[in-house]
């Protein structure tokens, strides 16, 4: 967008504005009139409102880093009662903070109550709670092959993912009211939902998967790799032989679909290295890409062929190539296959065209979900500086797709989410004198250092936005919730099944030797618990009216367990009857497990897994976290506007970017406007 | 084969020299302009040279007859044994259409495939812009076992090597990542034992001959790639190939422009063939 159309006001507002704003500014208000933003209705041109997100940035630490002057910006905009603290959702994952924030009201609306649900008449077998893929119906076979065709008469349904989250966004009353609105990585909105009116456009972003359907899995190959390829969380793990300095290679792509029996469909690639050089050359389809030790390849263009029996069919993946070391032990790292988003598998975008659109004007770009490679540094096929490195990529990749946003922008809303501030601080926040638990105390401090240069640059993107949009647009900058450290893990299907809860006494896992007939309530997910409740579960054993006080019961418990050294690890637990409202309540844990701050739900106990020992350490490279209690772990908000409001919420921002182009709140939200 | 090889090289040279001189005024207009003028007149040159090249009086007998019996099978379309001798007469000569044509073909077989050849710099790929990369490989001659000989790529202010030599023993190749510094038609300069050998490099934002690879003395690297002498056989070097990126356009562009050539010509030629007076 060019400079003069970006400044274009219409004059009867213009000159409203102007006298309202001499009075703001003469008040010491950063403040934008209200007319300006009023509806402009029979005009075509509509308010602006600019909404940045930044996935987990924290409140604590913002106000220690503006208190000691190292976020200007920030600073200044909290001194015109531009801030508060915003509260986030229960349980405050990202998954849930996201659809509070996108429905304007609270799980109970949209359904989504943790990172992972269960289906009780499978009594405890778990999903993704955002997206659900429904397999699809009827096929007609030709040799090893099997086609789907959905047309009359055959009518097959094919396999498809389908965006679990309830209810109506907010950005539906503003497709209806011809209001524009522009999404770049929106979470909890995969598949992107449909425009009604076509005013609406979206990149989907956390959620979305790979092409290999998962939410990112990076290749790893190595000398001293496995021989046979090694699948582990996020990522697989392959030998590279030389022979004369080339190996052959195979990169797994994502399912043969059309097979009776799927399976991966592999490129064949060769590596070859120069060990003087300390560089190699890969040559993969038509690319033929050179890498010296610690670079990176552009984005590649992955061509997938479909096994068919009648005409081509093919699937375009993206990756890049990292040369980790060429000796002594030669380590290639691949990213995760992302759709391609010229030429999309699936569509990532509403419109499906909005993805081409993006990478004609940028080029390649990363389209999965969490695109900070987090289980590389986990699996230790990243270290610090490498994982710093790549998050750096991706952050430089979203502030171009910032810019082309905001060259595009003419008005309604923008909303552009950052996912800087929270996937790296999982693995690098620290904000402790203790030990951590996975790297020297040094170095802990070192990269907790790196993210407050994150909240830095945070702090110089909204610089930048009041520059070229602070008197023309409302501006907001939000996050879905804070951080805290993540130092010590509790086990809570071990707790269960310690106190007599879950058992046999033996019991390892709920999924695998589980005696239902003796457990009354188990774990699954971050901070869920489940009852085992007669006529809900498969295997249930609570009969509903025993139901009340086993919960009160488990309450009380659980509130009162403390660590080794006496430290209070559980600061809530929320009943959901008493917590959640609305017609999306089915899949909602019985009770909400809220951590101190310093505590999370153990890995293993996620999955319903148990260990040894109720507590122990969390000695992984993820080191922070915010899956506590909701009073933990706020978020931050910010405007250019004066906030009213003495304790703004996640569900508050739909009804107020409502309120802000004159639309009335509907009342399907709990929110309230800010202002 | 060597002696062919040698006249296709020189045939090149000389290829090199007209079509640089003619498509030299071309080079200030779009490229689908120019290959849509390149086509047309190309059209017409085909056109003509299928003229005196042909049996022309053959082929009208050929074609009278075919009329002749289309003829037949509409008066006599109720008479089966007429209208299948019709229809196998038809076929014959539509055959022998084809033989009347192999003469021409024949004829025009290699200077229009030397065309293509000097085309394809023109259209296949574009040159590198400035600051931007490109691979650049070096195939060197099998001699068994032998190591790779020493390799340098000599610093010139055309482009600057970013990564290289990257030296692979089991394809007897080097490769060098170059990134383009400035505007113009370039030589890069290889010190490869010995040996100086040297391969053009185009840098440029406009329409400018590409030669993506200087070849070795086989004949089809030598038709598709006229622009530069090929190596001998004798040379260590046995070709150098820059990857120069796809030229994208939707008339122009590398997997097109051939087709945009086809038609255009052919429409042409129909075009023009009743004021030449030539029966196809």
């Amino acid at each position: 967008m060019n400079k003069d159309k970006k400044n274009q006001i219409p004059r009867r507002s213009f000159i409203q504005g102007a006298g309202l704003t001499l009075a703001g500014v003469s008040a010491g208000l950063c403040s934008v009139p209200e007319s300006v933003f009023a509806g402009s209705k029979p005009s075509a041109r509509h308010p602006k409102v600019i909404v940045i997100g930044f996935d987990g940035m924290d409140p604590f630490l913002t106000e220690k880093m503006m208190d000691t002057g190292q976020l200007p910006t920030f600073a200044s905009l909290r001194k015109s009662n531009g801030y508060r603290r915003l509260g986030t959702s229960n349980p405050p994952q990202s998954p849930v903070a996201w659809a509070n924030f996108i429905n304007g009201a609270g799980p109970g609306t949209h359904g989504i109550f943790d990172f992972i649900h269960r289906d009780p008449a499978r009594q405890c077998a778990p999903f993704f709670s955002a997206a659900e893929t429904v397999e699809g119906e009827g096929s007609i076979g030709f040799g090893e092959h099997q086609i789907q065709l959905n047309f009359w008469p055959f009518n097959h349904s094919p396999t498809q993912t389908l965006l679990r989250r309830e209810g109506t966004p907010f950005w539906n009353y503003l497709d209806a009211a011809g209001i524009p609105s522009a999404f770049y990585d929106l979470p909890s909105n995969y598949p992107p939902s449909k425009s009604q009116h076509g005013h609406h456009r979206c990149l989907s972003g956390m959620g979305t998967p790979d092409l290999l359907g998962t939410y990112g899995t990076y290749q790893h190959y190595a000398e001293d790799g496995p021989v046979r390829t090694k699948e582990e969380p996020g990522g697989m793990r392959s030998m590279l032989f030389f022979e004369n300095e080339t190996a052959p290679a195979k990169l797994i792509g994502p399912m043969d679909s059309f097979l009776k029996e799927p399976v991966p469909i592999t490129i064949d690639f060769q590596v070859h290295r120069d060990l003087d050089a300390k560089a190699a050359v890969i040559e993969l389809q038509e690319h033929t890409v050179l890498l010296k030790e610690g670079d990176w390849s552009p984005w590649l263009q992955i061509d997938f062929p479909l096994s068919m029996p009648g005409p081509d069919k093919h699937l375009s993946g993206i990756c890049r190539f990292y040369l980790q070391e060429v000796a002594p032990n030669f380590r290639l790292y691949v990213t995760p296959i992302n759709v391609d988003p010229s030429n999309p598998a699936t569509p990532i975008t509403e419109p499906e065209d909005f993805s081409k659109e993006l990478a004609s004007r940028l080029g390649l770009f990363y389209t999965t979900g969490f695109q900070e490679d987090h289980k590389a540094l986990s699996n230790k096929v990243f270290n610090e500086a490498e994982f710093a490195a790549q998050a750096q990529i991706v952050l430089d990749e979203r502030m171009n797709l910032l810019n082309d946003a905001l060259e595009n922008y003419d008005d309604g809303l923008l909303f552009f989410y950052f996912s800087s501030t929270d996937l790296q601080s999982h693995m690098f926040w620290w904000d402790s004198d203790q030990d951590h638990p996975a790297r020297p105390k040094e170095q802990a401090q070192q990269y907790f250092e790196h993210i407050k240069d994150i909240y830095r640059t945070a702090d110089g993107i909204v610089s930048n936005m009041i520059k070229d949009y602070g008197d023309t647009a409302r501006i907001l900058v939000m996050s879905d919730h804070g951080f805290a450290n993540f130092r010590r893990q509790f086990n809570l299907n071990t707790w269960l099944r310690d106190n007599g809860y879950l058992g046999p006494a033996d019991a390892t896992s709920i999924m695998t030797d589980v005696d239902w007939s003796q457990t009354r309530a188990y774990g699954l997910g971050i901070n869920g618990l489940y009852l085992n409740l007669q006529g809900r579960e498969k295997y249930g054993i609570v009969a509903p009216e025993e139901k009340d006080a086993l919960m009160d019961e488990l309450v009380e418990k659980l509130e009162a367990v403390r660590d080794g050294d006496g430290s209070v690890v559980i600061k809530k637990v929320r009943r959901s009857d008493k917590t959640y409202k609305g017609p999306h309540t089915a899949m909602a844990p019985d009770l909400i497990i809220g951590y101190k701050r310093g505590y999370r739900g153990a890995w293993t106990t996620c999955l319903g897994d148990m260990d040894k020992t109720v507590f122990s350490d969390n000695d992984s490279a993820w080191g922070a976290d915010h899956c506590g209690d909701s009073t933990e772990v706020p978020g931050i908000l910010f405007s250019n506007k004066p906030i009213a409001k003495e304790d703004p919420a996640l569900i508050d921002l739909a009804p107020t970017i409502l309120a802000q182009f004159g639309l009335d709140k509907p009342e399907t939200m709990t929110g309230k406007n800010i202002f | 084969m060597g002696m062919l090889a040698r006249l296709i090289s020189w045939l090149n040279a000389v290829g090199n020299g007209l079509f640089g001189l003619l498509n030299k005024p071309m080079t200030v207009l779009p490229a689908w302009l120019s290959l849509t003028l390149v086509s047309a007149v190309l059209g017409v040159l085909m056109l003509i040279l299928f003229k005196y090249t042909s049996n022309q009086a053959a082929i009208g007998r050929v074609r009278d007859a075919i009329k002749a019996n289309l003829l037949a099978m509409k008066l006599f379309k109720d008479n089966i044994p007429v209208v299948l001798k019709s229809q196998a007469k038809i076929l014959l000569n539509a055959f022998l259409l084809l033989v009347f044509s192999l003469q021409p073909m024949l004829v025009m077989i290699i200077p229009f495939s030397l065309l293509l050849g000097q085309l394809g710099l023109w259209y296949q790929s574009r040159p590198l812009e400035v600051d931007e990369q490109a691979v650049v490989t070096m195939q060197l001659a099998d001699s068994g076992t032998n190591p790779l000989p020493s390799v340098s790529l000599l610093p010139s202010g055309a482009a600057r090597v970013v990564v290289g030599p990257i030296r692979v023993p089991s394809k007897r190749q080097i490769y060098w990542q170059i990134q383009a510094r400035e505007n113009g038609e370039h030589t890069l300069i290889f010190q490869v034992a010995g040996e100086q050998v040297r391969k053009e490099l185009a840098v440029g934002d406009g329409l400018m001959p590409v030669s993506m690879t200087r070849p070795g003395l086989s004949i089809m690297d030598l038709v598709l790639h006229p622009a530069e002498k090929p190596f001998d056989e004798s040379s260590s070097v046995q070709s150098i190939r820059i990857g120069y990126p796809d030229r994208r356009a939707k008339f122009t562009g590398t997997d097109i422009w051939i087709v945009t050539l086809f038609v255009i010509s052919m429409l042409i030629a129909f075009l023009v063939k009743p004021f030449l007076n030539v029966k196809i």
